[in-house]
């Protein structure tokens, strides 16, 4: 059984149109992966910048998979929520990325989107009533539907580093090429 | 007579994990054996009645028909040393027949005819009898039940043999285990070493144990030889160590009233492993040996199992049948819920032997996962009970005020419990001779597009020699990302779509043939006029290495005549592109060109697309072969920035010597199998 070990952190979230944020994020693999330890979602704190329009989270990640294979590779999911004054938040940003296939150091930024009003009654309600709609079902992501119906809009970025230890997949004559 | 206690019925489950977790765990147990009916043929009865059997005459003319007394010593004929049916008798076709040494349970269940459970209580009523029957059976053991009794006493003596078996694990008989006791020496393959191995171990846990059973008799045999009647419990091993007297010995059942001799006094509660009472039949084995049935099955693609028990003739207990396509499991019969029950019976009549009653039940041990959040298991089966604790449990907290050995024990348990998640699946490996080569594709961005709601379709079109791999129900081949809406002019949408494309690759295929990857931009306005917003193409050799950044792909569309461009302003629709060919080098006849002042089909450029790719490569690999693996990496490292790179110079130079390892593999791979059929066809004829 070859074995993954990401360790890093989901640095900033950058190009956001609100100010305050805070992330939430998760996991996702195939069947053949499993948790060896460490938590695979989680939720940072609210952060907001005072100059720039950046959120810094610096959310640690750290976590062991085992897999019997390649299929259903990891996909790191993160959704990016605004919180108001009144407390209340919605999302205002799903993105979800592969988790590299290579070793090393990498940097990963993660475009992601919101899901758009529909008319002008939805946009006021996002603008004034406390937030815009969200998914009510995140596996839609990640599955493969036929999403082109969904309407978005583009939203900012999240900067993610991760740190990749692959172990024991030369046996199984795995290359990362 | 006894309806057996269960109605026998198939069993259909989804499957919705991995089916190498399925493990099941099967008890069997001798209930109880009765004589046939008798036969009237033989002859050497010694009949004094002139009408036969029908009228018989006095109490002993009964049991005349029954069995033929053989004077043993000063044993007589008839009266009270007769002792019923529990003599050895003769026939004269086949000489002793089996005759176990099971007295007092024989006589329980001579006498009563239902088939109880419960253990067998002593009863001191049996010992004098007892004492004369042992004597009896001491000297006339017939040879072929011997067998069978000897190898098998604990089954004989009424313990429950206990069996866990995993999906496709490997099981021998007896008559495996000596066919596989022979060195099949170094030029066989794998799996017949693993087997010869195996093989080996368990006739050293049987010699072993047969050593264990030896000095305990001998040890016996210097006290006084008259049985000594005691009273079994199950007692602590530490009783072993204070040498071996007579009183005290560790025994399973309270056979309280047997001869010591006779009752196997080790307590071993694996000794169905140990005396390869059951056994099973895999994909792997060939399929002579399988009933009728699985070779249809195995064409129609299922997994079979068959478990049998190796009785006084080899019976199937239960056949398993797994579809993967559709992800069903069969069972037949169906799992108890509990394997303590022994609920389906087994009857074996043979001729000219006594009917014997075995009973088993089998459960669904399989270990649960924890790797959702609310913990069930993932084996869809209703029933999941954990026999041996071996279950994995829900993730437990540390209680706030544990003291340090509890701290201690804690985290020793989820180490065990993780150690154990990680060793439950084998890693996948790509079929014989072909590699696996499985992609991660991302569409991040689409920028400079003319107009807003804009969505992205992909098509990939795997090349020759090549087979898709997946999840069915799930196409990854083709699909289509999100539509976004402010995307026209300098803004950049993002698309931010993931997915996975797994091929196989035969040996057939060549390194130039690429995998083509077709992108089409389209927008959908507000008024549900869809425009095609470019075409944009990319092409990746499957075995080279692939630039690490993302790529940025330009679009093109055909532009067409003005009226073209006016139908496309008010009305919409996209016109019917063949991009395939247009992007296709070796269909074209002539070359494209930006500056083609053709007005047949010109195009124009619109936005850009980025794409990033990553690649992982699986190969068949062998301990062998490392260094081979070392070469490839070494110069796998200095990757070309196009990803159409053209190190196919560099690989061919390593490609002889992994193609000389893949032809030597053929080449065993066919002797094994000649070998294998010569083996069977020699074993038939």
């Amino acid at each position: 059984m070859a074995e993954v070990h990401i360790i890093g952190q989901i640095l900033k979230a950058v190009d956001f149109a609100e100010p305050h944020l805070y992330c939430k994020w998760s996991l996702q693999s195939g069947n053949a992966w499993r948790l060896v330890q460490g938590e695979v979602q989680g939720q940072s704190h609210v952060a907001s910048h005072r100059l720039q329009s950046s959120s810094d989270f610096a959310q640690p990640l750290d976590i062991h998979l085992s897999t019997a294979s390649v299929q259903g590779w990891p996909r790191l999911l993160v959704e990016v929520y605004a919180v108001n004054v009144l407390q209340q938040s919605w999302p205002v940003g799903y993105g979800f990325v592969h988790v590299p296939s290579t070793p090393g150091t990498h940097r990963l930024e993660i475009g992601t989107w919101k899901v758009a009003p529909n008319g002008l009654w939805q946009s006021l309600r996002e603008r004034f009533g406390g937030g815009g709609a969200a998914l009510s079902k995140t596996d839609l992501l990640y599955s493969g539907v036929e999403r082109y119906k969904l309407q978005t809009l583009s939203s900012g970025k999240v900067i993610v580093e991760l740190n990749l230890i692959f172990r024991k997949f030369d046996e199984y004559g795995v290359e990362f090429k | 007579m006894q309806k057996s206690r269960d109605i026998k019925r198939t069993g259909v489950y989804r499957v919705s994990g991995n089916i190498g977790d399925l493990q099941l765990e099967l008890k069997l147990r001798h209930i109880s054996e009765w004589l046939p009916v008798p036969k009237f043929e033989y002859a050497g009865a010694q009949s004094t009645n002139a009408y036969g059997d029908h009228y018989p005459g006095s109490e002993e003319d009964v049991w005349h028909d029954c069995y033929i007394h053989v004077p043993q010593g000063d044993d007589s004929y008839g009266g009270r040393n007769c002792l019923g049916y529990n003599c050895s008798y003769y026939n004269v076709g086949t000489g002793y027949t089996g005759r176990r040494r099971r007295s007092p349970i024989a006589q329980h269940g001579g006498e009563d005819k239902e088939k109880n459970e419960e253990e067998i209580t002593d009863l001191d009523l049996e010992s004098q009898s007892n004492r004369s029957w042992s004597i009896l059976s001491d000297n006339s053991r017939p040879p072929a039940g011997d067998l069978f009794y000897k190898r098998n006493k604990e089954l004989c003596n009424g313990a429950i043999a206990t069996m866990r078996i995993s999906w496709q694990q490997k099981h021998f008989s007896q008559a495996e285990l000596e066919q596989y006791i022979n060195n099949p020496g170094s030029c066989a393959p794998k799996l017949q070493r693993r087997y010869h191995n195996w093989a080996l171990e368990t006739l050293k846990l049987q010699q072993r144990y047969l050593r264990k059973l030896e000095n305990l008799e001998y040890a016996e045999k210097q006290q006084e030889p008259e049985p000594i009647k005691v009273r079994r419990r199950i007692r602590k091993p530490k009783s072993k160590q204070r040498g071996c007297s007579a009183v005290t010995h560790p025994t399973i059942t309270s056979l309280s009233s047997a001869n010591m001799s006779e009752v196997s006094v080790l307590d071993d509660p694996n000794f169905a492993a140990r005396t390869c009472l059951i056994h099973t039949l895999l994909d792997n084995d060939s399929e002579n040996l399988m009933p009728a049935e699985a070779s249809e099955f195995h064409k129609k693609g299922y997994q079979l199992m068959y478990i049998y028990a190796d009785l006084q003739q080899d019976t199937l207990l239960v056949s398993i049948r797994y579809d993967p396509e559709q992800g069903l499991l069969y069972v037949y019969p169906d799992f108890s819920s509990s394997a303590q029950d022994l609920d389906y019976v087994v009857q074996i009549e043979r001729n000219n032997d006594c009917r014997q009653l075995y009973a088993f039940g089998f459960e669904n041990v399989t270990p649960l996962e924890a790797y959702h959040d609310d913990g069930f298991s993932e084996e869809a089966d209703g029933e999941d009970e954990q026999e041996l604790g071996d279950g994995l449990p829900i993730e437990e907290d540390l209680p706030e005020d544990a003291s340090a050995g509890e701290i201690l024990e804690f985290y020793h348990r989820r180490r065990a419990a993780a150690s154990e998640r990680r060793s439950l699946l084998q890693f996948e490996m790509p079929p014989k001779r072909m590699k696996r080569v499985s992609l991660l594709l991302e569409l991040q961005e689409a920028q400079n597009f003319e107009n807003p709601n804009i969505h992205v379709r992909y098509y990939l079109k795997a090349p020759a020699n090549t087979y898709y791999e997946g999840t069915p129900g799930v196409d990854t081949m083709q699909g289509a990302t999100a539509t976004c809406k402010n995307a026209g002019d300098w803004r950049s949408a993002h698309l931010g779509h993931c997915w996975q494309v797994t091929l196989l690759l035969e040996e057939q295929h060549h390194p130039a043939d690429l995998l083509h990857l077709y992108f089409e931009v389209i927008s959908i306005d507000s008024w549900q006029r869809e425009r095609c917003e470019g075409y944009a193409h990319y092409a990746i050799p499957l075995t080279s290495a692939l630039p690490t950044d993302s790529i940025r792909l330009q679009c093109i569309r055909p532009l067409g005549n003005w009226l073209d461009a006016l139908n496309r302003y008010f009305i919409g629709g996209r016109q019917l592109f063949d991009f395939e060919s247009f992007f296709d080098v070796h269909r074209q006849s002539e070359m494209h060109s930006r500056l083609d002042f053709n007005s047949d089909r010109p195009m124009t450029t619109t936005g850009t697309l980025s794409l990033r790719l990553q690649k992982l490569q699986q190969r068949q690999i062998d301990s062998c072969d490392q260094f081979h693996h070392h070469f490839h990496l070494d110069l796998g490292n200095n990757s070309s920035d196009d990803g159409d790179s053209n190190d196919d110079e560099i690989r061919s130079s390593s490609n002889p010597d992994t193609a000389r390892a893949t032809t030597l593999d053929e080449v065993m791979a066919a002797f094994v199998e000649a070998r294998k059929r010569i083996e069977l066809l020699l074993g038939n004829s």
